[in-house]
């Protein structure tokens, strides 16, 4: 038997087998010495059985074991249990084989996530460790309520994923629905959270954000009590809450531990920022190109003497800058923090200051576009689809003007319009207009006076507040 | 691969997407910015040429203020003046942009100015070509004055160079806060096509040396400067600069179915202004007054408001206009020849005397208002309108029974009431 | 629960009823009027506006003695298929003709002003892509982006008439124009009017509750109110130039340029403007497509579109391209066609009306005779309806087969919602 499991496990480096004599008894154990805990298996299991006295059943062995996590498993089981991190254990005397939970690999501890970074509020964050991850939600929702129910997706990797949520306050449709569409997956593998979300999109090929994604218990929590259900992937920080809106990236997790006036002045120019970012250098190069006289005397002559010693054409230059500025990001995110300090010198001084001076690019091209790269970072969560637009937007104010960019406005919103995740309109609650739920949305109330849960998507239990 | 294509022809708006790509975008890549194919202009001049230059057909000379980028990073207005001839002024225009090799771009003209000489013509014919480029804001500032238009642009873009003073802020500050006449394009063709038929437009003269206006040094644009003329360029005395100014002293010029009928100083304008109601700033002077307090005193009182109401009744199938005008007062100036006045003047309610004074004058400058524009046949205070709306049926009769149908003002009697307050 | 239905809701309705009845009457029209009629032409607007109203409340009327049927269904019943087919060829031909109007002005404004360089190549393939994608993508998108650019629309447009306000210069002659000149005026622009006669073409997807059909009322008053604002500023801003400047909206904005600081504002009234012209299309585009559907049964979306498109570019490259054959084919060819919202259409309406009135009695005994068969029917028709309109849009957007899961689950969920609302309108008609 050992030798069956060590060839399918291809004799891996970590697998520990050992027998060991226990009176007339063989006991032989089988381990992963990679993900199980040494110290408890020479205490809690090996010392006891080798110190036993007499003949071994199985059911003595479970006695004296000191774990709390022992079960029997089948034949087909063993490896299973194996990869898990269990120890499992074998007798000469019985067929039955018994297994011991002793898993234990390294985690990181809750630290404060990179993104989304509060003023005041909770600084948790999750880890890659899913249990860390429920006990993380756990502490935020002490209800007999919360709901954690495991699938495995994946082929190889054979992922742990949680579906968890609130009983009576989810969806139950959109909860089956998604359990459906889990089980229904049919992928190698699944190493991060992220392979999940295209896989779950209603419109796998959109470019549009589907699902949203959380690094924080406190926003997870607080979604879940809106009724969304949220899947939390072994291995991954990132959980992710089905329905998603565009509205909950608009909405950041320090809007609610602060002033309800200054968040809706927050989202205000978070708003504002979006449109600078997506319409910022469209509308630059189509008033240079197409409409010059709409822009006030001043901004012209401005505009006009400093683009005088630019040898390319106005495109080709704000293309340049924007290239520029994207590969600054990129290298500036890849490279270790210490060299991307080097990086955003040479980047920002020398090339842009040195560009500037030497008559490359003009400084109103640039500052459009920095203004644009900047306002992109107010909503990160929205960054990479925010990128994508506006490019698309550049190339439309470069090839059709006002005209173009206004249609091009048109149309993304109306195919925003057209999206519908779980039952859930992607512009809601402003498109359909959701009165109730505008209490928070561009504008918010007081926690105390949101009475009711979203109406943007289905939920089982309107009342929040009463 | 097969998919993607597949998917990619099943999307119609991503093959509308590339076909932008394809048709527009790389087309822009080679467009240069619409700032370097026009010529931004910010201010027209308008001449006409003299007999001997008909021979050749052309009427009318253009001066055009264009904007000049220069390549610097500080913020830096550099004009250059182009003129060009033609028979009409939008060939004229069209031989402006060959002259630079751009297009004129009009939509940022701040001020046309034109020649008196030209007004003497029917002005509206050419203003049409302007008022009908919709490129050309209606906002837009117009200007008489008594040197060429030419000469006019080059010391205003001497002073704007020299000191950042702009001629066209004159004009809005005259039309805001001083004479109130607003003489732009649109009022202009308002009054010209309008019932009464009158347009005004602001006189700004050009003189030689210093006096009282303000002044810059321009070297004599008519024997050079400009480069891009398209007529005789003789450079022989083009070094020798000389001082000349820009004085705005008011006066306004009159135009009745677009010929210039009358030159208002602005004197005349303040009584017109008094008779319409709005009256900006200014004083009422009263000389040699005796009451109370004051011995043989000159006066001046500031009108800090004033409201005009007019009324219209058909006596005997005449028209009587009463207007009724109420003004605010304070006094704001005393010359005293007598001894000075007994207590603190500033603290003074006025007595009847002063209020009696100053409603005679304002009576008498109505008075003389009223002949001025009964005298000329000019109805610039819209007297038709009213007229018209209060008793439209009255007023045609009225109208038939004149020998002259312009004449209407000298056949109308004017009542006029008088309130003053002060402040 | 709020349910998401894939028709149109009340306020949907209300702003397209907003855009179809404000947009093409705030740029030439307030113009051409003066010119017609003098200061009293503001009244026109007034005049016909009522006759509007006239029209959404027999829609109103209609749409509650028919509730569950489309406006192509009742004309079959009542007077036979070949007036049902006359009356959405005229249909497509009206929404088509308005939409080469509309075009022609919209685009003689802007290459005016901002496309001084560009052909009208530019400009079809901007707006040709867009509205058939508003019109593909369905009424409920297309409703939704509106009640998205709604407050924009609504801001700018208060900002313009506000503004304009402070342009007001100048005291117009009053009663100047003869009373023909006021109604010969009113003649010819009659055509600009009418837009609201798209209602009967979206009878059954147009779900408006008893109590909400105030917001619709509303909605069309505002646009009334508003035209009749920028009609009053305009022409007392313009009062004897009103030939020279053409384009309402923008003229009344031209006096903010004086004011140095700000440049040109003005150009947001454009912004409105290119919103307006293609949604306003966009409406156009659908209205032909659904009585081209009603006139050629059974046919895939794509050739109303394409129809749409081909007759849109034929007739706007070879024969209108300028303003005054612009004004030509508005003032001249196109009043024949008011006569069909105005005359034809109400009329049918009201003999409709009349006849369930007077047969309410017989009426009722087929309906208990049918009965039991015919609510079954309108509950499939309902449901089958509904599933019919998910798969066109899952045709249209090329969407995969979850999507189509998706939306079948949804139906089942839409299924109990269509029992209430029948049920709920059964009890009404029995009451």
């Amino acid at each position: 038997m050992l030798q069956s499991i060590k060839k399918q496990l291809h004799n891996s480096v970590d697998l520990a087998d050992r027998v060991i004599k226990v009176g007339e008894v063989d006991v032989g154990f089988v381990y992963l010495k990679s993900m199980t805990d040494n110290l408890i298996f020479s205490q809690s299991i090996f010392e006891p059985i080798s110190n036993f006295q007499g003949e071994l059943s199985v059911e003595e062995l479970q006695q004296i074991i000191k774990s709390n996590d022992v079960s029997q498993i089948s034949e087909e089981e063993i490896l299973k249990n194996v990869l898990k991190g269990a120890v499992v254990i074998l007798l000469s005397n019985s067929e039955k084989i018994v297994a011991v939970d002793i898993m234990k690999y390294n985690t990181r501890a809750p630290s404060e996530p990179p993104t989304s970074a509060v003023i005041m509020g909770p600084r948790e964050g999750f880890t890659e460790d899913f249990q860390t991850n429920i006990s993380l939600l756990r502490r935020c929702l002490h209800s007999e309520k919360l709901v954690f129910e495991s699938v495995f997706v994946g082929i190889t990797t054979k992922t742990q994923v949680v579906v968890s949520y609130l009983d009576g306050v989810a969806d139950r449709k959109i909860l089956k629905e998604i359990k459906k569409k889990l089980e229904n997956i049919k992928i190698d593998g699944v190493v991060d959270s992220y392979y999940l979300v295209s896989l779950l999109s209603g419109r796998p090929n959109s470019i549009l954000k589907q699902i949203g994604t959380s690094e924080k218990p406190d926003i997870v929590a607080a979604k879940m009590l809106e009724g969304r259900v949220a899947l939390i992937v072994d291995n991954s920080p990132i959980v992710l809450t089905i329905p998603f809106v565009f509205l909950e990236d608009l909405q950041s997790s320090n809007d609610y531990y602060t002033n309800y006036v200054y968040s809706t002045l927050l989202r205000f120019i978070r708003v504002v920022a979006i449109l600078l970012a997506t319409l910022g250098p469209g509308t630059y190069i189509a008033l240079q190109l197409f409409h010059y006289n709409v822009l006030p005397l001043k901004y012209l002559i401005t505009i006009a003497n400093s683009t005088q010693q630019v040898p390319f054409t106005p495109f080709i230059e704000i293309l340049f800058i924007m290239l520029l500025f994207q590969i600054l990001y990129e290298v500036s995110l890849r490279l270790p923090s210490y060299l991307g300090l080097a990086t955003s010198v040479v980047g920002a001084l020398i090339l842009g200051d040195t560009g500037v001076k030497a008559g490359l690019i003009s400084p109103p091209a640039v500052i459009v576009v920095a203004i644009a790269k900047i306002a992109l970072y107010t909503v990160p969560e929205e960054a990479a689809q925010i990128t994508l637009v506006q490019y698309v937007f550049l190339l439309i104010g470069a090839s059709l003007g006002l005209l173009g960019l206004i249609g091009g406005m048109i149309y993304f919103l109306a195919y925003a319009n057209s999206v519908e995740n779980f039952g859930a309109p992607y512009l809601a609650p402003f498109s359909p207009f959701i009165k109730k739920d505008n209490k928070d949305g561009l504008f918010m109330v007081p926690v105390g006076s949101m009475k009711t849960r979203p109406h943007s998507f289905k939920n089982e239990n309107e009342d929040r507040l009463s | 691969m097969k998919l993607q294509i597949k998917h990619f022809f099943k999307t119609p708006m991503l093959l509308v997407f590339v076909a932008m790509i394809v048709i527009f975008a790389f087309g822009a890549l080679g467009t240069p910015a619409e700032i370097n194919r026009y010529a931004i202009v910010t201010a027209v001049g308008i001449d006409l040429l003299g007999d001997d230059e008909e021979v050749s057909g052309n009427k009318y000379e253009i001066s055009l203020l264009t904007f000049v980028p220069v390549a610097q990073q500080n913020f830096a207005e550099r004009y250059k003046m182009i003129s060009s001839k033609g028979r009409s002024v939008s060939e004229a225009m069209d031989f402006a942009g060959l002259h630079i090799g751009r297009e004129v771009g009009l939509s940022h003209v701040k001020m046309v100015v034109l020649n008196e000489e030209l007004l003497k013509d029917d002005v509206s014919n050419f203003l049409d070509y302007l008022i009908r480029s919709i490129q050309l804001s209606s906002s837009t500032k117009l200007i008489a004055t008594d040197s060429s238009a030419k000469d006019f642009l080059s010391v205003a873009q001497q002073l704007d160079s020299e000191s950042s003073i702009k001629v066209s802020e004159l004009i809005s500050y005259n039309k805001n806060y001083v004479y109130g006449t607003d003489s732009s394009l649109e009022t202009f063709f308002k009054g010209t096509y309008g019932p009464t038929k009158v347009g005004l437009m602001s006189f700004v003269s050009v003189e030689s040396g210093e006096g009282e206006g303000i002044s810059a040094s321009v070297i004599d644009s008519q024997n050079g400067g400009s480069g891009a003329s398209g007529g005789n360029s003789q450079s022989k005395e083009s070094s020798s600069s000389q001082t000349k100014e820009i004085i705005n002293d008011g006066e306004t010029l009159v135009f009745k179915d677009g010929k210039e009928v009358l030159k208002l100083t602005g004197a005349d304008v303040e009584k017109i202004n008094l008779i319409k109601g709005n009256y900006r700033t200014g004083a009422i002077e009263i000389k040699h007054f005796t009451d109370v307090v004051f011995n043989d005193a000159n006066l001046t009182f500031e009108i800090f408001d004033q409201t005009n109401n007019f009324k219209v009744k058909f006596e005997n199938g005449i028209p009587v206009i009463y207007i009724d005008t109420s003004l605010t007062v304070r006094l704001s100036e005393v010359e005293n020849s007598g001894e000075s006045p007994k207590e603190n003047i500033e603290l003074l309610a006025m007595t009847d005397e002063a209020i009696d004074a100053i409603i005679k004058e304002v009576k008498l400058s109505m008075s003389e208002g009223i002949e001025l524009m009964r005298e000329n046949q000019v109805d610039i205070a819209d007297f038709y309108t009213s007229l018209y709306n209060s008793n439209r049926k009255a007023f045609l009769k009225f109208l038939e029974e004149l020998e002259d149908p312009e004449s209407y003002l000298t056949h109308a009697v004017f009542k006029a009431s008088v309130r003053v307050y002060s402040k | 629960m709020r349910v998401l239905d894939k028709t149109l809701n009340a306020w949907q309705l209300g702003i397209l009823m907003f855009v179809l009845l404000f947009a093409n009457k705030i740029l030439v029209l307030p113009s051409l009027l003066y010119e017609g009629a003098g200061f009293e032409s503001i009244f026109i607007p007034v005049l016909l506006f009522l006759l509007e109203f006239g029209l959404v409340f027999l829609f109103y009327r209609l749409k509650t003695k028919f509730p569950n049927e489309t406006f192509a269904q009742i004309l079959k019943n009542h007077f036979g298929n070949v007036v049902k087919v006359i009356i959405f060829v005229i249909f497509m031909f009206f929404f088509l003709s308005k939409a080469v109007l509309l075009y022609n002005v919209t685009y003689i404004f802007f290459r005016n002003l901002i496309y001084k360089d560009y052909s009208n190549f530019l400009f079809l393939f901007c707006i040709i892509p867009i509205i058939t994608h508003l019109a593909v993508c369905g009424l409920r998108v297309m409703g939704r982006t509106a009640q998205l650019f709604f407050p924009v629309i609504i801001v700018i447009i208060a900002f313009c008439i506000v503004v304009g306000f402070f342009g007001i210069n100048s005291k117009p002659l009053l009663f100047e124009g003869s009373l023909s000149d006021f109604v010969l005026t009113t003649l010819k622009h009659v055509s600009s009017f009418g837009d609201s006669i798209f209602l009967f073409l979206i009878m059954d997807k147009a779900i408006v509750k008893k109590k909400q059909w105030k917001i619709v009322f509303g909605f069309s008053l505002i646009s009334a109110i508003l035209v009749v604002l920028v009609t009053v500023v305009f022409a007392l801003s313009y009062t004897y130039t009103a030939f020279l400047h053409p384009y309402a909206i923008f003229e009344i904005m031209s006096y903010v340029k004086e004011y140095g600081g700000l440049g040109r504002i003005d150009i947001i009234s454009m912004v409105v403007i290119i919103i307006f012209t293609y949604f306003h299309l966009a409406i156009y585009l659908k209205a032909f497509m659904l009585s081209f559907h009603e006139v050629f049964r059974k046919v895939n979306f794509v050739y109303p579109v394409i129809t749409f498109n081909l007759i849109f570019l034929v007739v706007i490259d070879f024969f209108i391209l300028n303003l005054e054959k612009a004004v030509v084919y508005g003032e001249n060819v196109l009043p024949y066609i008011g006569i069909f919202p105005f005359v034809i259409l109400p009329i049918a309406v009201g003999v409709l009306l009349l006849l369930k009135k007077r047969k309410p009695e017989k009426k009722d005994e087929n309906y208990m005779k049918k009965s039991g068969v015919e609510v079954d029917e309108t509950k499939k028709v309902q449901n089958s309806g509904g599933k019919k309109e998910n798969l066109k849009m899952t045709d249209m957007n090329t969407e995969n087969l979850n999507q189509v899961k998706a939306f079948s689950n949804e139906n089942k969920k839409d299924k109990k919602f269509l029992r209430k609302v029948i049920g709920r309108r059964e009890s009404e008609t029995a009451n």
